[in-house]
């Protein structure tokens, strides 16, 4: 399931739209079919009345909550979610995240939670991977990276973000802009925008150092500290 | 500088024979100071852009009236006067890459806006503004930046020739709707900073409209916080921020993520469905969700209403 809220076809109910999915992927008979889509609408707190709505009858929330239950169809392992709730404000974001924690706890599948906000992870994932420039900068608990960020880089987003609560300081961002994809600095990819850079960072590329159980892409760390 | 009266925007929805009346912005009088930054916050769909768009002239109020410097809008006469409007509120858009005329130079998006609006400037006097604004919103070398075409630029430089633009018409207030909305994380500080310092330096007031609150916070002098078409709160940035009063605004705050919290699920659950703003019935229409929510909700609009210390709010219960 996609970001936007504009994944589901408009022209079908969401009742043809899983039925599409099911025949896709298994050989369900219509019967069970229906019973499995009501019982997947339920679990996201949808009424199953609404199998017989078309998308545009459905809130921007409600729109993202039927993409996760045609996701349950089948009892997945593991939900890939890329931005789920980038369209949503933040009061139906909090509702939503809320949901996907308790059924991800509820039926025990794994979720890769592709985001930009790290502030909205904060609270919902167990570890976090952050990425820079098509690599890997860092991979921490979550509470660890964001409690000791090891890559400046992480270090710069959380210093990125203004804060809704506590003394409202000048924040400083990360200077610079991400790089060209089709013409990558040599060595550590963050190098030109790094406050703590030094000669041998873009020297050569940088492998990722193991600290503490934590994975990080920076010479500062090679020692594993 | 700038005060609105009732200002109400509606929009017919619907085929000929059930037309319906969408409420997009009903009753709103804000007022913008001079040198000001007031940030406009709600949810998506709460009218902020509508107000935006109002302000710029791209929409005519339904009813209500805005005075800029004391004039009601609705009396401008002329395309001169209208010119001089827009010159004095430019807006600065949202998606920076769709924004700028990617056929033609920075240059061209910038000067173009000039020979519109300031027939004072000469040829050179032109290109003297140019390299102003664009050192101004910190697009250095100048000289180096105009000769660019906008595919060249990343897009937080292209928010910034947004500001040039806006700059170069020697602005009062720039109505700033989701400037960094677009941006990646990381460069967003820096164009907000540079809306702070815009101020500081030019005496610009901004409208910034957002549904990011903790930017609203980081930024504005005030807060005004929209719902389904009503504004709902106004006061200091750190008064409605740190000590809400419409329930709506409460919900609002407690719904930001906040990673320096201290961690553990958010507890309250926020149920319910986003407002009808098609034909809506008299009433609070935050009422369907609001938990202190008593019998006069149902038929009166709460009226926005002063608490002691300045702040106005639109809700029968706050206090």
């Amino acid at each position: 399931m996609q970001s936007a809220m504009n994944a589901l076809n408009p022209v079908l109910t969401v009742a043809e739209q899983m039925r599409d999915a099911c025949r896709a992927h298994s050989n369900m008979s219509r019967a069970e079919i229906e019973a499995r889509s009501r019982e997947v609408l339920r679990l996201v707190s949808i009424d199953p009345v609404h199998l017989h709505s078309y998308p545009h009858q459905l809130s921007g929330g409600m729109r993202q909550r039927a993409m996760i239950a045609m996701a349950l169809l089948f009892t997945p392992d593991l939900v890939i979610m890329d931005e789920p709730t980038s369209a949503l404000d933040v009061v139906a974001q909090r509702s939503l995240m809320v949901q996907i924690k308790e059924l991800q706890e509820r039926l025990g599948f794994a979720v890769i939670f592709v985001t930009h906000d790290m502030s909205l992870v904060s609270h919902f994932s167990d570890r976090l991977l952050v990425m820079y420039a098509g690599q890997v900068a860092e991979m921490s608990k979550t509470r660890e990276l964001f409690d000791r960020p090891l890559h400046p880089y992480s270090h710069g987003l959380l210093e990125a973000f203004p804060s809704i609560r506590g003394p409202n300081a000048r924040l400083a961002g990360i200077p610079g802009s991400p790089p060209d994809l089709a013409n990558l600095p040599t060595g550590c990819r963050f190098a030109p925008r790094c406050p703590l850079v030094e000669p041998r960072c873009t020297a050569a590329e940088v492998p990722l150092y193991s600290v503490n159980g934590s994975l990080v892409r920076c010479v500062l760390r090679e020692n594993g500290r | 500088m700038l005060r609105t009266e009732g200002l109400t925007r509606h929009f017919r929805v619907g085929k000929l024979l059930s037309r319906q009346t969408l409420h997009a912005v009903d009753d709103v009088d804000l007022t913008i100071g001079s040198g000001e930054i007031v940030a406009l916050v709600g949810e998506s769909g709460s009218g902020k852009s509508t107000i935006a768009r109002l302000l710029a002239l791209v929409y005519r109020p339904t009813r209500g009236e805005i005075w800029f410097e004391g004039r009601p809008l609705s009396r401008l006469r002329g395309r001169r006067s209208r010119l001089a409007y827009s010159a004095a509120v430019p807006m600065v858009f949202q998606d920076p890459y769709s924004s700028i005329n990617p056929a033609y130079r920075i240059s061209h998006a910038i000067v173009r806006g000039m020979k519109l609006h300031r027939g004072d400037l000469s040829g050179s006097g032109r290109g003297a503004e140019l390299n102003r604004v664009l050192e101004e919103v910190g697009l250095v070398p100048a000289s180096y930046t105009q000769r660019r075409f906008p595919y060249e630029l990343s897009g937080g430089q292209r928010q910034r020739v947004g500001f040039a633009q806006a700059l170069a018409l020697r602005p009062k207030l720039i109505v700033a709707d989701e400037p960094v909305s677009m941006l990646d994380v990381s460069i967003r500080i820096g164009v907000l900073n540079l809306m702070g310092e815009l101020r500081e330096r030019e005496g610009v007031s901004f409208l910034y409209i957002t549904h990011d609150v903790a930017s609203a916070r980081y930024l504005a002098d005030r807060v005004l916080v929209m719902y389904a078409g009503h504004l709902v709160e106004e006061g200091a940035t750190e008064d409605v921020l740190q000590r809400p009063k419409h329930p709506y605004t409460q919900l609002l705050v407690s719904a930001v993520p906040d990673p320096r919290a201290e961690l553990g699920l958010a507890d309250a659950r926020d149920v319910g469905e986003p407002p009808k703003v098609v034909d809506p019935k008299p009433g609070c229409r935050f009422r369907p969700r609001c938990p202190f929510a008593v019998a006069e909700c149902e038929t009166v609009t709460p009226a926005l209403r002063e608490l002691s210390d300045g702040r106005r709010v639109a809700c029968h219960v706050a206090e």
